[in-house]
């Protein structure tokens, strides 16, 4: 990230901001939309996210810390558009799913939709962790400063969301029982 | 960066890497930048944060802020402005007056009376307005300690807190109280301790300092069950339905998820559970206490209501009773 662009903006300078959210919305979006799995719904929280980058850029101390500090808005900007959108909106609109999928060569096939059910019943606090770590590939320390959580909160909220994940794969193929959180 | 290289993670990473569908960027920068002109950027607090001064300018400054604060602090000895301690349980309304309390020392602010743990006293006005915009919360620091507390901040000026006393021992709670800030006082809360704002912001900073209980509109009943170790896991709705006394399932049974995002019970490691809660008025969450104590069932209420029940096999099925805030989140009261 280009630091003189962010102390420009930081001064209130528009054109320094365009650029810098040139860069970010792309990735802004990517990630949001994992998380929230609904594109209308990212693309709100990635514009929220960015007009919070905007406001607050002034309160920012540390230039060098704007790329965790603007995912740290952006991830609290899914937050919120999740909690809306589940007590405002009717059911979201569902990524493409439905065709077998195979994955990594491995010969193990994966039905997309699987998978998608099983992440949507993580909380967003875990899919964002899921997100940042196997799409953003952020290390633990570089998530923990994106959440503002400590690295074992971090390590542990991957380590719950990934064996949900497995879980709720293996128990696809099983009968239902009580479902067992941890 | 860095790549896990188990194999259910790169399913996963495949997974994630290849639902790309229907982004549209291009789209949303236009309506960013569409909408700067009417988005004004929030001012610094400390204008030595910002770039391009030298030492000269910081230290003057400093120096000024050092006089400011000589001065703000000498004049609020002499008027006794703080607020802490506030109305007891049974008068926390929005427009009630400070009573005369006496000024807490700087280096050991007292610990404020007027919250409750729980459901508010029968008539209590409900903070207002009902629905509000987070603008930040925080984990409150205290002599040493990571946590001594939570802080919710709201753009409407609310600042909801909840400090843990003594820090050390965590014995007691204050419950969640409420004062009101200026929007110029909004700008300037940056995750202090809200024991020690009164000192730290100037009194244009606030709307109304006095240290109320923070009466919320809604509850919600979340549920988890406790082994020996700790949460371990959530039953589904219907078996926690099945373990309570009938009046207080039916109270619950047929309410709406709330927070729909989750309350995280954390234990360490890999014992975090997410609980599931359930939405009340305050009206029926009275109710929901009754049924239960009416069943011997007690709440503890040293954090938060807590009431034990006998859950599945060895374990314990918790219910807290937890307020929710204007932004419609609950936060784990007991949780450290």
């Amino acid at each position: 990230m280009d630091r003189e662009l962010v102390t420009r903006a930081q001064q209130g300078d528009k054109e320094a901001f365009t650029r810098l959210a040139d860069g970010l919305t792309a990735p802004f979006l990517s990630v949001a939309h994992r998380i929230l799995r609904d594109i209308d719904l990212a693309e709100d929280a990635t514009q929220s996210a960015l007009l919070n980058v905007w406001q607050r850029l002034p309160q920012l101390r540390d230039p060098d810390r704007f790329e965790a500090w603007s995912y740290r808005l952006l991830v609290r900007a899914c937050y919120d558009e999740g909690r809306r959108a589940s007590r405002w909106t009717s059911p979201v609109r569902m990524l493409p799913v439905g065709e077998s999928w195979t994955a990594d060569g491995s010969g193990t096939v994966i039905d997309r939709d699987q998978l998608e059910r099983a992440f949507r019943r993580l909380s967003a606090e875990h899919r964002a962790v899921v997100v940042l770590r196997h799409y953003r590939h952020l290390s633990l320390d570089q998530i923990s400063e994106a959440l503002e959580v400590p690295v074992g909160t971090v390590a542990s909220r991957l380590h719950y969301a990934v064996r949900e994940l497995r879980s709720a794969l293996e128990a696809d193929a099983r009968p239902a029982e009580t479902k067992v959180v941890s | 960066m860095s790549r896990d290289h188990e194999p259910f993670t790169h399913l996963i990473e495949a997974w994630l890497d290849d639902s790309d569908d229907h982004e549209d960027p291009e789209t949303v920068l236009n309506r960013v930048i569409a909408r700067l002109d009417a988005t004004p950027q929030r001012p610094a607090w400390w204008p030595a944060r910002t770039t391009g001064m030298n030492n000269t300018v910081r230290f003057a400054l400093a120096a000024v802020a050092v006089l400011v604060i000589a001065v703000v602090g000498i004049s609020l000895l002499v008027g006794g402005r703080p607020n802490v301690g506030g109305p007891g349980p049974a008068q926390p309304t929005a427009s009630s007056t400070p009573p005369p309390t006496p000024a807490p020392t700087s280096t050991q602010p007292a610990i404020p009376t007027a919250g409750f743990i729980g459901l508010p006293p029968p008539g209590a006005v409900s903070s207002t307005p009902e629905v509000g915009e987070l603008v930040d919360d925080y984990f409150v620091p205290q002599a040493g300690y990571r946590f001594a507390g939570y802080a919710r901040l709201y753009a409407d000026g609310r600042l909801i807190w909840s400090m843990f006393y003594p820090v050390n021992e965590w014995s007691n709670s204050t419950g969640y109280l409420e004062q009101r800030l200026t929007p110029e006082g909004v700008d300037l809360v940056r995750r202090q301790d809200p024991l020690k704002l009164h000192e730290l912001l100037p009194s244009s900073a606030w709307a109304d300092e006095t240290i109320r209980p923070y009466v919320p509109s809604r509850y919600a009943a979340c549920h988890y069950v406790r082994d020996a170790v700790g949460p371990a896991l959530t039953l589904e709705r219907p078996e926690m339905l099945s373990l309570l006394p009938a009046t207080a399932a039916d109270l619950l049974s047929g309410q709406e998820t709330e927070p729909p995002v989750d309350y995280l019970v954390p234990m360490g490691n890999d014992r975090d559970v997410v609980a599931d809660c359930l939405a009340l008025t305050t009206e029926d969450a009275r109710s929901f206490d009754e049924a239960l104590r009416a069943a011997g069932i007690e709440p503890d209420d040293r954090y938060v209501f807590q009431y034990e029940l006998g859950g599945p096999g060895e374990t314990t099925l918790v219910i807290d009773l937890e307020p929710v805030f204007p932004d419609g989140t609950v936060n784990c009261s007991d949780c450290g």
